[in-house]
């Protein structure tokens, strides 16, 4: 899941964006209001943690203009400021949760997955496809009741997957969701992680569940897609 | 808490009770000494009128007094008369009829006898009658017994006394009794020599028949004793001593006294009934005003009691009237709450008396509310500069605790909380920092501080900071400026401005510190060529959490607070700042220091 942070308190920042990074988040950072605004009208984020207090163009006013401008993503606002006007302000402006600083970053990792689960109207923390099973609180997977371990990019690469069972996704969409601004975009490092996933999820397993879309991309195996579809070879 | 409404319904009670009363007072004196007065004059007035009864009483008496001693004259002269017909027809007779008849009537030989003859019986008579004697039933008829004592005295010596005298004798100095007078008469009050008291009438008439209208006002006809057929006596028939006739010695010797005293005790009774009328008719009127004097006191009373409650009703209302405007401000006051400070009323609906208060009720609104609202900016700028860097801390705590990490990755955490750490005492000592010289707490050590030394110092610090950020920072402080001051606030003071200047410096700016000894003050002076302030800012940068930039630049060292804590000590050293700039040109800072340490109250340090 793509995230993108602004925030001006430069060590707030870093420290914040590792902390996400470690969580499987692609992050990027913005320092100010105007970096801030040209970012998210390039990138496509799933959620934005988002000042308010930010030099050139204050937090509230970027907000409006964003969802005046129909930019759809999931905003938490994060802000020293912890009064009820604020926060009311805040909710009014068009963000989708609030949290004032300082925070515990358990409950920022909460909020961000349910506003994640949200944007894909899954309301039930656990996913379940075939006899696999995806639980996106604690990010845990188990196929056929073995646990099997993930590193948080893999985990996040079948999570999203998995948020679009059933459906094609092509590998910028997986890019533009895994991968920050920082990574260099070689086409292939999908196809390996592909690979990676592959191996610890379907290989022991029946039936596979990851599927190649030749020239489309892939897609997770959902219940109602044909059998047939399914044995494509990898 | 005390009630308007009850305080001055309180101080009108008593007040108004007291003006009533003192009204009720006068207004039943004044009447009460008309009345007291009227009374008086209505007493007096029958007091004249007892002592005017009482008068004619006294007259009446007078005159009845007067009457008999005439009536008894009268009778004497009739005698007389009588007596002198007979002496000249009968002589011889008449002497024995006088010596025999002392039963029949009185002889008194008076003498009117023509001139020549006269003299000689008058002499006889005398000798031959000494006594004068009256017939009692005469007496009874024609004293109508009023006298109760009576004497005759005559000038030849005779002498009658009435029965009731006894043997007193009512005293007349015949000669000293209007000498020159025939016929007189006089009241006087007396008293006898038995101790009685009594009204009397001495009477002096000629004895002889002499031709007075008084004598003949009853008419001789009244006398009963005289013989039948004889024709009564006229005025004209004798010959009477003709009016002219100068006062011979025949007239002296031939008067008669006659007193007549009536005793005043006997009178007593009528007197008293009279003064009993009097006592009776004083009692009525006393009693009448007594009613009128009663009946006034009710009355004030009860218009004192009617106007007390009219008064006291018209007060209370009066003053719920007047109290309502103050009622209506009350209820606009009590809307006023920490999100509304308007104060919803129209002053000029209000009275004159409110007006003012309106007025100013709504000024103080107003800075209440800007203060309200500064101090709400102030907390909120205050928990947001200490909730970043916590949270930075907290973060990074809470990332280093997810998982275990390299040492080298723990000691950078660290690093962070450190940093963080320190930034957020650098905040708390500036806060402390000002609320010390808010509460005036921070008192000036002044000592004689060499300023161009601690200008040289001051760069010293800020040099590698200034020069990190490739900025030249020249000083210029000649010979030794010497002043009284706190070195330890200038320091602060010189700094923060110095900190300040590398921090709103472009890259490569340059800043210039001068020092300059002025008159009596001393000029510290700090020129940078940074991104300077706009105009409208340049009275807001002294303002606590006010920057000119909301930007934190990166480590967000600054809070907005350096520039307040600046000004505070300035003021504290009795010392004045002030400000221009060029946006874009940079900013300089002129700093006046009095040399000698104005003595400025450090409870206003901070403005």
């Amino acid at each position: 899941m793509r995230l993108l942070l602004v925030e001006d308190h430069k060590p707030l920042q870093r420290t914040l964006r590792q902390s996400l990074e470690e969580e499987g988040f692609a992050v990027d950072a913005a320092d100010t209001g105007t970096e801030a605004d040209h970012k998210v009208r390039t990138a496509n984020y799933d959620v934005i943690l988002l000042d308010l207090m930010l030099p050139e163009v204050d937090g509230m006013s970027l907000l409006k203009q964003w969802r005046k401008d129909g930019i759809h993503s999931h905003v938490i606002v994060l802000t020293a400021r912890g009064e009820l006007d604020d926060k009311v302000k805040g909710l009014d402006s068009g963000a989708d949760d609030y949290l004032v600083k300082p925070f515990e970053l358990d409950e920022l990792f909460a909020r961000i997955r349910a506003l994640i689960r949200r944007r894909h109207s899954v309301k039930d923390p656990l996913i379940k496809v075939f006899d696999l099973e995806i639980d996106t609180s604690s990010r845990t997977i188990k196929r056929a009741g073995t646990m099997i371990h993930l590193t948080p990019r893999e985990y996040s690469l079948l999570e999203f997957l998995a948020f679009n069972r059933g459906k094609v996704v092509s590998r910028t969409m997986i890019w533009d969701h895994l991968y920050d601004e920082n990574d260099e975009n070689t086409s292939n490092v999908v196809d390996v992680y592909i690979r990676y996933l592959r191996t610890k999820i379907d290989r022991s397993f029946s039936p596979p569940l990851i599927l190649t879309r030749w020239g489309e991309g892939y897609m997770l195996r959902d219940e109602n897609t044909p059998a047939e579809v399914g044995k494509s070879p990898t | 808490m005390k009630s308007l409404r009850l305080l001055l319904a309180g101080w009108m009670v008593p007040l108004l009770g007291v003006v009533l009363l003192a009204v009720g007072f006068l207004a039943y004196r004044t009447a009460d000494r008309l009345l007291v007065e009227r009374q008086g004059a209505a007493r007096d007035l029958e007091a004249l009128r007892r002592d005017e009864r009482v008068k004619e009483r006294l007259e009446q008496l007078d005159k009845e007094l007067l009457d008999q001693a005439q009536n008894l004259a009268r009778l004497m002269q009739f005698q007389l008369d009588w007596g002198k017909f007979r002496f000249r027809d009968l002589h011889i007779l008449g002497m024995l009829g006088v010596a025999m008849a002392d039963k029949g009537f009185v002889m008194i030989p008076g003498w009117t006898a023509p001139v020549g003859r006269g003299p000689v019986a008058m002499e006889f008579f005398r000798r031959a009658v000494p006594e004068i004697r009256f017939n009692d039933q005469e007496l009874q008829h024609h004293l109508d017994d009023i006298a109760e004592y009576f004497q005759v005295d005559t000038t030849w010596g005779s002498v009658f006394r009435s029965a009731s005298l006894g043997m007193e004798e009512m005293a007349i100095n015949k000669q000293a009794f209007f000498p020159d007078q025939v016929l007189h008469h006089e009241f006087d009050s007396t008293s006898l020599a038995n101790g009685v008291a009594v009204r009397r009438v001495r009477l002096k008439a000629p004895a002889g028949r002499v031709p007075f209208f008084a004598f003949s006002r009853r008419g001789p006809g009244g006398f009963e004793g005289r013989p039948p057929g004889r024709p009564p006596a006229e005025p004209g028939r004798g010959e009477p001593p003709p009016p002219d006739r100068p006062r011979g010695e025949a007239a002296p010797r031939s008067l008669v006294f006659i007193q007549c005293a009536y005793p005043l005790s006997k009178l007593e009774p009528a007197l008293e009934l009279i003064r009993g009328e009097y006592e009776t008719r004083v009692e009525e009127l006393e009693s009448a005003s007594r009613r009128t004097r009663l009946a006034l006191a009710w009355q004030l009373a009860g218009l004192g009691a009617a106007t007390f409650a009219l008064a006291i009703g018209g007060t209370v209302a009066l003053v719920g009237w007047s109290l309502r405007p103050l009622q209506r401000l009350s209820e606009a006051v009590s809307r006023i709450s920490e999100r509304d400070f308007t104060l919803r009323v129209d002053p000029a609906d209000f009275p004159s008396e409110v007006y003012p208060v309106c007025i100013r009720l709504r000024e103080t609104l107003v800075q209440l509310e800007r203060a309200f609202l500064r101090e709400k900016h102030a907390t909120a700028d205050i928990s947001h500069e200490l909730r970043t860097p916590l949270a930075s801390m907290l973060t990074t705590l809470d990332l280093a605790l997810r998982r275990p990490r390299a040492a080298a990755e723990y000691k950078s955490f660290l690093e962070d909380c450190r940093m963080a750490a320190g930034h957020m005492r650098g905040i708390v000592e500036r806060l402390i920092t000002l609320a010390r010289l808010d509460s005036g707490s921070d008192p000036v050590r002044p000592q004689p501080t060499n300023a161009s030394a601690l200008a040289e110092e001051c760069a010293q610090i800020v040099r590698p900071v200034a020069k990190a950020r490739d900025i030249t920072l020249d000083v210029d402080a000649g010979a030794p400026c010497w002043l009284l001051a706190d070195p330890d606030k200038l320091r602060e003071v010189i700094c923060n401005l110095l900190h300040n200047a590398v921090q709103y410096n472009k890259p490569a700016g340059s800043i210039r510190l001068r020092v300059a000894q002025g008159q009596d003050t001393v000029l510290i002076e700090v020129a940078d060529t940074g991104i300077g302030i706009p105009a409208n800012q340049l009275d807001l940068i002294f303002e606590r959490f006010h920057r000119v930039d909301p930007s934190r630049h990166g480590d967000g060292s600054s809070a907005g607070l350096g520039l307040s804590i600046v000004k505070g000590y300035v003021t504290l050293m009795g010392g004045a700042i002030a400000v221009e700039s060029e946006p874009g040109r940079g900013a300089t800072f002129r700093l006046h220091l009095p040399v000698k340490l104005g003595l400025e109250n450090p409870g206003r340090a901070l403005a």
